[in-house]
């Protein structure tokens, strides 16, 4: 049993340790056979190569302002969504219903309406990436949105009527009882959604020409025979990954809603 | 503090009757106990009364002010729920804080009334703990203690005993009572638990079918039940209902399932020796031992019949047991006394 998790482990962290060393190794050594497992020599030449050949910093700062208003504006969406359709059966049935229709089309299809759309409203190749952030939304919504609304939904109905009785207005209620309670689900959706407009290809390629963000960089680099240097930009990309889900990660723990009862 | 009026109160909901035409008058500082079985309207009139649901007709008003049209925020009528409902990203001290907090209260202020309240309901030392480190009682005083922090009008209890164990409740109970005196806050207090309602109750208000049966103090709702229902329904066991015809020479326990009117007699009025009245058979066989009484079942005329008798240790159980006539309830075909 324990051999299970230690290869599901080993099959998630292998590729991970080899973009790592593909990224501070010399470009010959990641080519190499048989593979060198341990690193001969650790270098930053890949780093600096990628600098050197690309726009990177606005290219990683994009990135994120891009993945941050992804996640305001997805967040600004479904809760109040989730507040209202938690408790109305049909309500809710429909908008599963519309959600689910945005996810099955390939995000490639979508693209190329969204981009004659976008150029019209001036968001094409939008500078700070506004124009991706509404396309990332439009993606996050359903993942957002359920995972939002099952977090609202658990919620226990007395305990918000108990703090209407205290005085509080519904707007009150929301904000100092039901959101602090679902808070666990609301940072989970947080993060999430901030992964999926991370990573986020499609739309980047299509919509950023020139005012790119880190995932196409890193195909450009990789089509164009560089396996270092886009794993240099792989390993840039891991960073503020990590950190987010890092920092997310302790909001996460369950138990919020336990002994309001009996 | 004030006195509670309900006139006419009913709801509905599509087409099915969960309270009708409720019509009550509270004194300032009044405990009624609400009693009936569950479906009974209880939990609706609560409901209503806190503003959670709208009536669908009558009027409410709490201290000469209409309430039945005002947000519940806006009532001043706290309840204490079934389920307690803490907060549960809260401590205790921010639970018993939170309707001052919504009110507006200056923080020194809240602090020290939720300081008062919390050693008045013993949890002083428990403040600073989340409601998940707290045990069921001490939840239950929590849920007390946030609902009676700012002085309501009203105060309504949703069956706050249920979740208890049965030695924890007795005290409870007491302790809800003296509470409520020292404070003298007008209170509602639905129950299913006739024994709770009949303690605690200044008055008792009995609801079945979402209709009153009666309302009236204990002793009064022991000794005169309006209806067959309040009978059954209140004692321990119940009143022994048995069918019976008015004959020439009196009246007489029938063996039909229904007689032109119903004879009522509680298990307890039951006596031994030589009297005139309904005499029952004792199946010694049925006896239940509960300590100072026993209790066991009878026949008459093809009907069971619950008898308590004061415990004889040793003793040997009359063959038979009168109910004399001066103990005998009369109800007509409708189930109302007569």
């Amino acid at each position: 049993m324990f051999g299970a998790v230690v290869a599901v482990a080993l099959v998630d962290l292998v590729p991970l340790a080899l973009v790592l060393k593909q990224a501070f190794t010399p470009e010959g050594e990641s080519v190499a056979w048989p593979p060198t497992w341990v690193p001969h020599t650790l270098t930053l030449e890949n780093f600096r190569a990628v600098a050197a050949a690309v726009d990177l910093w606005p290219a990683l700062a994009r990135s994120g302002i891009v993945a941050v208003l992804t996640v305001a504006l997805t967040l600004a969406l479904v809760v109040p969504a989730g507040l209202v359709a938690r408790r109305l059966a049909r309500t809710d049935r429909a908008l599963d219903a519309v959600l689910v229709l945005t996810r099955v089309m390939p995000s490639i299809a979508l693209a190329v309406p969204l981009a004659a759309l976008f150029v019209r409203a001036g968001l094409y190749n939008q500078p700070a990436g506004f124009g991706l952030v509404l396309a990332h939304t439009l993606t996050a919504l359903p993942l957002g949105y359920l995972v939002a609304r099952g977090g609202l939904r658990a919620v226990p109905p007395d305990v918000e009527e108990a703090a209407l009785l205290d005085g509080a207005t519904p707007a009150r209620v929301a904000l100092h009882v039901t959101l602090p309670i679902a808070r666990p689900a609301l940072g989970a959706a947080a993060m999430l959604v901030f992964l999926l407009s991370w990573d986020e290809f499609a739309y980047a390629l299509l919509l950023q020409v020139t005012n790119r963000s880190l995932p196409p960089l890193l195909y450009y680099f990789a089509a164009f025979g560089h396996p270092g240097l886009a794993s240099a930009v792989a390993a840039i990309m891991l960073g503020p990954a990590l950190a987010i889900v890092l920092v997310l990660e302790p909001t996460l723990r369950g138990g919020v809603v336990a002994g309001s009862g009996r | 503090m004030a006195e509670a009026s309900f006139r006419g109160v009913g709801k509905h909901y599509d087409g099915h009757l969960a309270l009708d035409d409720f019509t009550l008058d509270v004194a300032d500082g009044e405990l009624v106990a609400v009693l009936g079985p569950s479906g009974c309207g209880k939990s609706t009139l609560l409901r209503v009364t806190a503003g959670l649901e709208r009536a669908s007709t009558g009027t409410i008003h709490v201290g000469g002010r209409r309430i039945d049209d005002v947000a519940p925020q806006d009532r001043d009528v706290a309840m204490v729920f079934q389920s307690y409902a803490l907060y549960p990203h809260l401590t205790v001290r921010e639970n018993v804080e939170f309707p001052l907090r919504m009110r507006g209260i200056a923080r020194d202020v809240r602090r020290r009334r939720a300081e008062e309240v919390a050693s008045r309901l013993e949890i002083d030392a428990v403040l600073d703990r989340r409601p998940v480190a707290l045990s069921g009682g001490q939840r239950q005083r929590v849920a007390l203690a946030r609902a009676l922090v700012r002085e309501p009008a009203l105060f309504l209890l949703d069956e706050p005993l249920s979740n208890l164990d049965a030695r924890l409740r007795a005290s409870v109970r007491a302790h809800i009572k003296a509470l409520q005196r020292r404070v003298g806050v007008t209170t509602l207090y639905v129950t299913h638990d006739q024994t709770e309602a009949m303690s605690l109750g200044d008055r008792v208000v009995v609801l079945a079918g979402g209709r009153i049966q009666q309302v009236a103090p204990p002793e009064e709702l022991y000794a005169e039940p309006a209806t067959t229902f309040v009978a059954s329904f209140v004692g321990t066991p119940g009143m022994n209902l048995l069918p019976a015809r008015r004959m020439a020479n009196g009246i007489e326990v029938v063996a039909a399932p229904k007689g032109d009117l119903v004879v009522g007699v509680r298990p307890e009025a039951f006596v031994t020796g030589a009297v005139d009245g309904m005499v029952v058979e004792i199946d010694p066989t049925t006896r239940e031992f509960l300590g100072a009484e026993t209790l066991v079942r009878g026949r008459i005329a093809g009907h069971e019949v619950q008898v308590r008798l004061a415990s004889i240790v040793g003793g040997v159980l009359p063959a038979r047991v009168v109910a004399p006539r001066e103990a005998w309830h009369l109800f007509d075909a409708n189930g109302r006394r007569i």
